[in-house]
């Protein structure tokens, strides 16, 4: 697996652009670090295994029956 | 005695045998947001026609003999994300500004028909996107937070502006105030209360309920906004118990979970005595207490956010395009970032919420509990002047919004109805309370449990020094 490296200013922009999302170089300097973490975070949601998971279609009464 | 000091219930017997009017007790409400709202701003604005109409036609009714039940005549606040026909939902934010709600959200009107008297809308932490709602101050120590999103509701109550308010828990909203300000708050189960005419944080995380002073009160506004709502795709068609009907039944032969990780790492220590003191009151009182591992605990907060983020994000996608200078700079970032998250993260979430669900159930039908508790808020109200980390005593530095929402995920998460209740108050004089959260739709057995424990103590009479 590649080495992840810490995200950039940069890199956020280009996201962003992606997202059609207007971000300033400052501000996506800003969000570079806060964006890494939370992706770290999501880590632990690693797909391993949930192979045969499905994904909730929706929300509808997620207790009901 | 001050009317305004009374419980939901009592105040109730009181208009009901007309020993007071609900013009009156609307008219001693006002007054007193008057008094204290220059030390909290806990209200956006105060409805003050449409309450006292509501308030005269509550007293005629009454004149004439015709009840609506408890909260026939009594001055109640919704949160500023609720929509009241003919006012601004504002959200408390400036992205609002021009906002004019068409019509009452499901909720109010369910209020309004229950007779209640809505006498302002409170504050929120910006889109309730946030765990501090910086406009307000916390009735026991104004330079201090009341704690989010429902800070504005939860100091209004604490207050005795009024004697019941609703908010909304995506990540804890109810239940982190109400653990801040020594209130009860009910965070119901998913689909139970009708979200239509709510401005949405996270559609799969949202719920509403009420925030009281008792847990009776809070059993009462319940009842109220409890039920199936067609519009609302996360509403579920499942009968409405009577959430009063076990409230004094004790807690004699329940079994209650307490969990060995999660609920208790990196609380603080006068949360954690206060909490485990709870429990043994509790046993004392007849339960039996049942050692649990909550299963999956390190996918619970990283699901809550995969899910939080990107669905909080999808909403204000275009409102973030046309207005981004208009909103507060956390919440504005908390949109930007959702929008960078990967559509996988965002399913990878789903697809664990489902085994996470899965996994609770199995623990509650295991060891046959009735109920799981923990910390309601894992650390008393931080200062206003603090709101970015909070650094344990183990050194570790852990931003406010996590310290605070990570042991609300589960209910989130699971959609599970969980119950905050007042537990006592640090050497400093700050609230602290506990969760109890309980098995899908069983919110008579939560309010029974709280409701047992509550009777031990004078905690929920305390007011604070306004």
């Amino acid at each position: 697996m590649e080495e992840q490296k810490p995200l950039t200013a940069a890199d956020l922009v280009a996201v962003a652009r992606l997202c059609r999302l207007p971000l300033a170089d400052a501000r996506a300097a800003a969000l570079a670090s806060e964006l890494g973490n939370i992706l770290a975070l999501m880590d632990v949601l690693d797909p391993e295994n949930l192979a045969d998971e499905p994904p909730a279609i929706g929300y509808r009464a997620q207790w009901e029956g | 005695m001050d009317a305004l000091h009374l419980s939901l219930h009592e105040v109730a017997q009181a208009l009901r045998a007309r020993k007071l009017s609900s013009v009156e007790l609307a008219q001693a409400a006002l007054a007193r947001i008057q008094a204290t709202e220059p030390k909290l701003n806990a209200f956006v604005r105060t409805t003050e026609r449409r309450a006292l109409a509501a308030a005269e036609q509550a007293d005629r009714e009454l004149a004439a003999g015709h009840w609506r039940g408890a909260l026939h005549g009594v001055p109640v606040a919704v949160k500023d994300l609720y929509d009241m026909a003919g006012l601004p939902t504002t959200a408390s934010s400036k992205v609002r500004h021009d906002h004019v709600a068409g019509q009452d959200a499901a909720c109010v009107r369910r209020l309004a028909q229950a007779g209640a008297v809505i006498i302002g809308k409170t504050h929120t932490h910006e889109f309730a996107y946030g765990v501090t709602t910086p406009t307000t101050g916390n009735p026991w120590d104004p330079e201090r937070t009341p704690g989010g999103s429902s800070g504005g509701s939860a100091a209004a109550v604490a207050a005795r502006d009024c004697f019941l308010a609703l908010g909304t828990d995506t990540g804890g909203s109810i239940r982190i105030p109400a653990g801040l300000c020594g209130l009860v708050g009910l965070k119901p189960t998913f689909g139970r209360v009708s979200r239509v005419g709510i401005t949405s944080l996270s559609w799969s995380l949202d719920h509403a309920g009420p925030l009281a002073r008792t847990v009776a009160d809070a059993a009462i506004g319940l009842q109220a906004i409890a039920g199936f709502d067609a519009r609302d795709t996360g509403s579920a068609d499942v009968p409405v118990a009577d959430y009063l009907a076990e409230l004094e039944l004790g807690v004699q032969g329940l079994r209650i979970g307490v969990p060995h990780n999660f609920f208790f790492a990196h609380v603080d220590a006068e949360v954690e005595r206060a909490v485990r003191a709870a429990l043994a009151d509790l046993e004392r009182a007849g339960a039996e207490l049942v050692d649990v591992e909550i299963p999956l605990d390190e996918q619970i907060v990283p699901v809550e956010f995969g899910l939080l983020m990107p669905e909080a994000s999808s909403y204000h996608q275009k409102m973030l395009r046309e207005r981004a200078d208009l909103y507060g700079a956390d919440v504005r970032a908390l949109l930007e970032l959702g929008e960078m998250l990967p559509a996988t993260a965002y399913l990878a979430a789903q697809r664990r919420r489902t085994q996470i669900k899965a996994a609770w159930q199995q623990m509650f039908d295991a060891a046959r509990l009735d109920a799981l508790i923990g910390p309601a808020v894992a650390a008393p109200a931080a200062l206003r002047t603090q709101l970015d980390v909070i650094t344990w005593p183990d050194g570790t530095v852990e931003p406010l919004i996590n310290a605070y929402a990570r042991l609300e995920a589960p209910g989130n998460v699971t959609g599970l109805p969980s119950i905050a209740v007042p537990c006592g108050f640090t050497a400093g004089g700050l609230p602290v309370g506990f969760q109890a959260l309980g098995r899908p739709f069983a919110e008579a057995r939560i309010v029974r449990i709280a409701r047992a424990y509550e009777r031990l103590h004078d905690w929920s009479t305390r007011a604070p020094a306004l």
